[in-house]
């Protein structure tokens, strides 16, 4: 393990970079810290995943959540009827609208 | 001239770490500051650092090198001392305390969860098995989108179905894996995700930990999913708070 290690280059080292970006909140806000050392001002992310938005309260929410909903077409096959359809059995003219239900 | 700070270790590490640099534009080498049994992996601190991809990247590939070969206090992202003599203070001061994490995590790796809704499936799903929330919808519809406190109030309970969800689905989660677990922390809130929970897993439980996944995905509804990152350095199980 430790040869691999050292042949490989430090970015492609450890984990690929598209898993640390599934991460990255774990580096900025976990890891050891030491009070008397001082932490590096963080702002001006690239990375945006850590910027979390309450997604289910204040008005904004409730609006697109309404507007979401007035969306939706309750009147087709249920997301769960989808998923138990084998792939053949897909309707084949509404690519678009399988692949929605199917979330 | 200050010193970045990566991580510590035990000073028996192997610290396999050629060719590994140090975060910022200039590249700066690594060095090691020893203290009696401990070692922490340091370079000079970039100024005007920021948290730029590259830069995340290089901190975590050279915790990275010394995960790969043994047991690692992984540091924060950002951690400065003024320079390497504060670090070999830190390293003296709080010898005892970096010995007993280290041996906590021993032998264990971290493994981060994050479960996600797709949200037009999840609103199907709630407007399907609610009758008032159905019809208050039709009738908001019919209402070419309805007032606006009408829509608020509508929106407002969806917001609170989907909450109950959420957490319904997080608490299942953590229920089917904690018992693999030597440890378990919550992950900051991530956009997106229903839940985001790190566990620290033994090497030994590692395979009953994964084989829990399966079902556990066939158990949860059909809008959730849940992927596993890892295994990782033990970010989430070298603070203080790692008891929580």
């Amino acid at each position: 393990m430790t040869a691999i290690a050292m042949t490989q280059t430090p970015q492609a080292n450890g984990r690929l970079s598209g898993e640390l970006y599934k991460v990255v909140e774990l580096i900025l806000d976990r890891g050891l810290v030491i009070d008397v050392f001082v932490r590096v001002s963080v702002i001006g992310l690239e990375v945006v995943t850590i910027d979390a938005r309450v997604v289910v309260a204040g008005v904004d929410a409730y609006l697109r959540f309404a507007e979401m909903c007035g969306r939706l077409d309750l009147t087709g096959s249920s997301p769960r009827i989808g998923r138990s359809l084998p792939d053949g059995a897909l309707p084949l003219e509404l690519p678009g609208r399988a692949r929605t239900e199917i979330g | 001239m200050s010193s970045y700070v990566y991580c510590v270790t035990r000073a028996s590490h192997p610290l396999p770490l050629e060719g590994a640099v140090g975060v910022g534009e200039r590249a700066p080498a690594l060095r090691l500051v020893r203290e009696k049994d401990l070692v922490a992996v340091v370079s000079d601190a970039p100024e005007n650092l920021r948290a730029k991809r590259r830069d995340l990247l290089k901190h975590d590939a050279v915790i990275g090198r010394v995960y790969a070969a043994g047991t690692v206090l992984p540091m924060r992202f950002g951690m400065v001392a003024p320079d390497d003599e504060a670090v070999q203070t830190e390293l003296r001061s709080g010898a005892r305390r970096y010995g007993e994490l280290l041996c906590r995590i021993d032998g264990h790796v971290e493994l981060n969860v994050k479960g996600v809704h797709a949200e037009e499936a999840l609103l199907r799903d709630l407007l399907l098995q609610n009758d008032e929330l159905r019809t208050r919808n039709h009738a908001l519809r019919a209402a070419d989108g309805g007032r606006h406190q009408d829509k608020v109030a509508f929106g407002e309970h969806v917001a609170a179905a989907v909450a109950e969800r959420r957490a319904r689905d997080a608490d299942q989660v953590i229920a089917r894996l904690q018992p693999h677990a030597a440890r378990i922390r919550q992950g900051p809130p991530v956009d997106g995700c229903f839940v985001n929970v790190s566990f620290l897993v033994a090497s030994g439980a590692r395979a009953d930990f994964d084989a829990a996944l399966s079902p556990l995905r066939r158990e949860l509804p059909g809008y959730a999913s849940v992927e596993v990152y890892g295994p990782l350095p033990p970010y989430s199980f070298v603070g203080n708070e790692a008891d929580v």
